[in-house]
């Protein structure tokens, strides 16, 4: 491939729309805010241009299929937006036959706010991504460092990078990370072996920032409820008012929404205005998930969801 | 709490519990345990429901947030249930949460959950006299979140 990858990527987007006759096609597109690439939908293979695919482009793009449901759509999905899209089609609320899915071989996606904390100043332009490194411009000499020591807490523990059962399968950008050894039991357990009044006072430290934006659940691609119990008015679950409590029902109510249901994509926390690591909450429950019905969400349209079944010899050590 | 605060919840503090009950067994065991008129402490407000499976996590935190000290789900014995599976499907639910909760440092006797059958009034007194002494032990609820106060 001697075209630069971006340019590979508009040309292929632009020619698979017309052969495949679609009605539009979502991709990244280059965004206002730094090392936030902004996801957009193309509604004539004309309209194709400006299409990117870097380190940043975290945000899960099955959040858009619902609202384009109707139209024949196609899709840029790594390995999270490809599960995403499975959990989607085995809830029903989008169809296979409307979609053409061109995958992507995913490189990880890197840590926008630990590489803006180190290097205030760095904006695309100043970041070249090369095969396993980074090289940061701003600096003089320019310096190069580990693509895999800023990746993304969620794609250290990812073990499905790159999409399966997709329509085509386009070329892997010539960045990448070493295959992730870690799960999220490596952050998830160290937390549950501490003593109780300290994981209390580290999840009051750390939630107690939440605003209640509700960012982390807009972004989520798996969020689709019409009304929201947040939302509700009748019953009145909880109030906008960012209090401990409010924010420990939000939280933990839409944990559980996300059990057997989550693809770990950490859309919410990289839309978090707060920083709040919420990958600690979601890992907790995919783990427990793995541990408990042995389910990874997203891997299969048929299996059921293990909150939405049962099995008569299930766990009941909470059973008193 | 300071001392003298400890000292007024050790002498005059009861635990409240918000008891969910399923209608055909756990409720039936708590009306045989009064018929039987067995004792049991009065910490329990008992809120009758269809199915164990009827409780989800709003239930009982949002029990939590209105002042409860703890929180009972009681439903039948698995295979034993009324519309079948409602029991099943509610356990594989609740460990979930019961785990996050102990997770994000919710202490362990807060929230319960139990199978009682319409016949065991005597195993829903006991059950009473342990969840209440367990409550007991871990104090009032202070609010969740509520563990960062000493480090402000």
């Amino acid at each position: 491939m001697n075209v630069p990858y971006n340019q590979y990527l508009n040309e292929t987007i632009r020619s698979l729309f017309e052969r495949e006759t679609l009605d539009g096609w979502i991709a990244y597109i280059e965004g206002s805010v730094p090392l936030k690439p902004h996801p957009t939908v193309f509604y004539s293979p004309s309209m194709v241009k400006g299409v990117i695919f870097n380190g940043f482009c975290v945000q899960n793009l099955a959040k858009y299929l619902q609202r384009n449901r109707d139209k024949r759509m196609g899709i840029l999905v790594k390995g999270c937006d490809r599960r995403a899209i499975r959990v989607l089609i085995q809830e029903k609320q989008i169809e296979r036959d409307h979609l053409f899915l061109a995958g992507i071989p995913c490189p990880g996606m890197l840590n926008r706010t630990q590489l803006l904390e180190q290097f205030p100043k760095l904006r695309e332009n100043q970041l070249k991504e090369e095969g396993n490194h980074l090289i940061i411009q701003t600096e003089t000499p320019p310096l190069e460092l580990e693509r895999a020591d800023y990746l993304l807490p969620t794609c250290r523990a990812c073990h499905h990078r790159t999409p399966e059962d997709v329509d085509i399968l386009l070329d892997a950008p010539p960045f990448s990370a070493p295959d992730a050894e870690e799960d999220y039991k490596n952050w998830v357990d160290p937390i549950g072996g501490m003593p109780r009044d300290q994981r209390e006072a580290l999840f009051a430290k750390e939630l107690s920032r939440c605003i209640l934006c509700y960012a982390c659940r807009n972004v989520c691609p798996l969020c689709y409820c019409e009304t929201c119990f947040t939302d509700s008015l009748q019953p009145a679950w909880m109030t906008p008012a960012p209090e401990p409590e409010n924010i420990f029902f939000y939280h933990v109510n839409r944990m559980m929404h996300m059990a057997g249901r989550c693809v770990a994509c950490g859309s919410c926390e990289w839309a978090c205005p707060e920083h709040i690591p919420l990958h600690l909450l979601y890992g907790k429950i995919t783990a427990d998930v793995a541990e408990l019905f042995s389910y990874e969400a997203g891997l299969s349209e048929t299996i059921p969801q293990p909150l939405s079944h049962f099995s008569e010899d299930d766990p009941d050590e909470h059973i008193g | 709490m300071t001392d003298i605060e400890k000292q007024a919840v050790s002498e005059s503090w009861e635990p409240r519990i918000v008891a969910f009950l399923c209608r055909w067994c756990s409720y039936a065991g708590a009306d045989l345990a009064g018929v039987s008129r067995l004792s049991y402490p009065p910490t329990t407000r008992v809120i009758l429901v269809p199915c164990s499976s009827r409780i989800s996590s709003y239930h009982i935190i949002k029990a939590l947030m209105e002042g409860a000290d703890g929180v009972l789900v009681s439903g039948c014995h698995p295979g034993d249930c009324h519309y079948l599976t409602g029991n099943l499907l509610a356990r594989r639910k609740f460990i979930v949460l019961k785990r996050l909760l102990n997770y994000l440092g919710v202490e362990d006797a807060r929230v319960q959950f139990s199978w009682i059958s319409a016949s065991e009034g005597e195993e829903f007194a006991t059950l009473i006299r342990e969840i209440t002494e367990k409550v007991r032990n871990v104090g009032p609820f202070r609010g969740f979140l509520s563990g960062d106060e000493e480090n402000k």
